[in-house]
């Protein structure tokens, strides 16, 4: 169960104070995870929203997603957005989730390292340009499974034996007359190995259409129907120290031309960060730190770099947060360093949908709409309203 | 929310008359449980837990076939990959069986795995 990277809300700003002048429908309430480095840091480069990206699982599938995308590698592919990691490409028969509840710095630099590949069409016509952005990800720590995740991954191991024996009860009946051939079959074979084995393969295809044949029985599937309703979907999370860094880059080729390549941004994120301390039953409190260097070379020369901090306390039914960044910018005519300040709040007003209103300063104070200040109505449709680390 | 049936079959060769026992280990950090048809009784893991003893005698059940059946459901949230190992020891002689699928988001995977004792 892969965690979604593609935003899903839908923010619909009802009223806008402090500028008495109402937002257009497009302006959304600040991200609350907006400091967080970027599950795929190609697509944020590129500034893309790929509607799919693909998740191959080997390496051959990877290798199949780009050459798929590209007429083979003769041209640059122009719609690319490609998510691998290295580690979860193999199959690992041995991982179980309880070897997975904490992690070493070595396991968890290879569980979390993912790359992003991507490209994105920009410009029309003579300004048309295909961007190609790469980038990468990983967490040298990575908390571990929270317990309230470890008592359902126990609860879902529980039933899933439940569901195993029902099929098995079923599967003990139906196979009932195939199983007396056999056992007959076996006893003519009056302890000849050979024989056994050979009387074994022929029976093996018989016992397995007779297993697929339970699948299609009706009062099975009810009573699969019935235990399934004690099954929570859920994702695990993970909670506690976190460390993550990313960092990637995109490059701009006009009108699709190899030589014509310019590099278009380039950026880094570290983040730490706690998930999980609890401030009472139901809040939990998420401090997190971040340090990030941006450039747009394509814009200007000048190279940012930020560095802030973000507290969010959380509950089923609100949340409120708070954000403090320093920009620091370099280069030529560098404007002097700013700071960025939102504050946050949230209240539910029904499942998936939000009244939020939000203060604060943009970095540049002389700047139009540097004042901050939001109220609205955010319908969420995504599953995580706040993205955790895995 | 779909499912994949995997069935298969294998055999194991009873090498010494020493006691034969059995684990399942479900991989890729995903949940999953299991349940045995052994000699006509069925038993689940959880509760019960591994290994599991089939007999003291290896010999003894020359012929005789396990019937293993694994529900794995897809609760990681980086990977969509789904793995059993069925672990055989008779004596010092281990053998692994393992296999794997990949299913769609949330969904699970059914196996269904009988190895015959030759």
């Amino acid at each position: 169960m892969k965690r979604r990277v593609l935003r899903l809300g839908i923010p619909l700003v009802l009223l806008s104070a402090g500028t008495a002048v109402a937002q257009s429908a497009a302006t959304e309430a600040p991200e609350i995870s907006s400091l967080r480095a970027p599950a795929s840091p190609a697509f944020f480069l590129l500034g893309a929203s790929p509607t799919e990206i693909a998740r191959p699982q080997t390496p051959a599938d990877f290798a199949f997603a780009i050459a798929n995308q590209g007429a083979g590698l003769k041209t640059l592919p122009t719609n690319l957005a490609v998510e691998a990691s290295p580690y979860w490409a193999r199959s690992r028969p041995t991982l179980t989730w309880q070897s997975d509840t904490q992690r070493s710095l070595k396991s968890s630099l290879a569980r979390t390292f993912a790359i992003s590949v991507g490209t994105a069409e920009k410009g029309k016509d003579s300004t048309a340009s295909t961007a190609f952005g790469v980038g990468f990800r990983f967490m040298p720590i990575s908390g571990k499974l929270s317990q309230a995740t470890i008592g359902k991954l126990n609860a879902l191991e529980l039933a899933a034996g439940k569901q195993a024996g029902i099929y098995n009860r079923y599967l003990l009946e139906a196979q009932k007359s195939v199983m007396a051939r056999r056992s007959a079959a076996i006893a003519a074979c009056n302890g000849d190995r050979t024989c056994i084995a050979e009387t074994s393969n022929t029976f093996a295809p018989q016992l397995e259409a007779v297993a697929q044949g339970v699948l299609s029985n009706p009062q099975y599937a009810q009573d699969i129907k019935a235990a399934m309703k004690d099954i929570e979907s859920f994702a695990m999370a993970r909670e506690g120290l976190t460390w993550e860094i990313a960092s990637g880059a995109t490059w701009d080729f006009k009108n699709g031309a190899w030589n014509a390549a310019k590099r278009g941004r380039i950026g880094a994120w570290t983040t730490v960060g706690y998930e999980g301390a609890n401030l009472g039953k139901s809040v939990t409190v998420s401090p997190l730190v971040v340090g990030r260097y941006l450039r747009e070379d394509s814009t200007n020369t000048l190279n940012i770099f930020d560095v802030g901090a973000q507290l969010v306390m959380s509950s089923p039914n609100f949340s409120l947060s708070a954000e403090l960044v320093r920009r620091n910018w370099s280069g030529t005519n560098a404007p002097d360093a700013a700071n960025r300040v939102v504050g946050m709040g949230e209240y539910k007003l029904r499942e998936n949908a939000w009244l939020f209103v939000a203060f604060g300063k943009d970095y540049d104070e002389a700047a139009a709409d540097s004042f901050i200040s939001k109220f609205g109505l955010s319908l969420s449709l995504k599953k995580e309203r706040y993205a955790k680390p895995q | 929310m779909s499912e994949i049936f995997f069935p298969a079959s294998a055999q194991f060769s009873i090498d010494s008359d020493d006691p034969v026992s059995v684990r399942i280990t479900v991989g890729d950090g995903q949940p999953g449980g299991s349940s045995l048809i052994w000699q006509d009784d069925i038993q689940n893991f959880p509760p019960r837990r591994w290994p599991f003893r089939l007999t003291d005698s290896g010999m003894a059940i020359l012929g005789e076939l396990l019937r293993c059946t694994t529900k794995v459901f897809d609760r990681s949230a980086t990977s969509n990959s789904t793995s059993i190992t069925i672990t055989i020891k008779n004596g010092d002689k281990v053998q692994e069986y393992p296999f794997s699928a990949v299913v769609s988001d949330g969904d699970s995977c059914l196996y269904n795995i009988n190895i015959a004792f030759v």
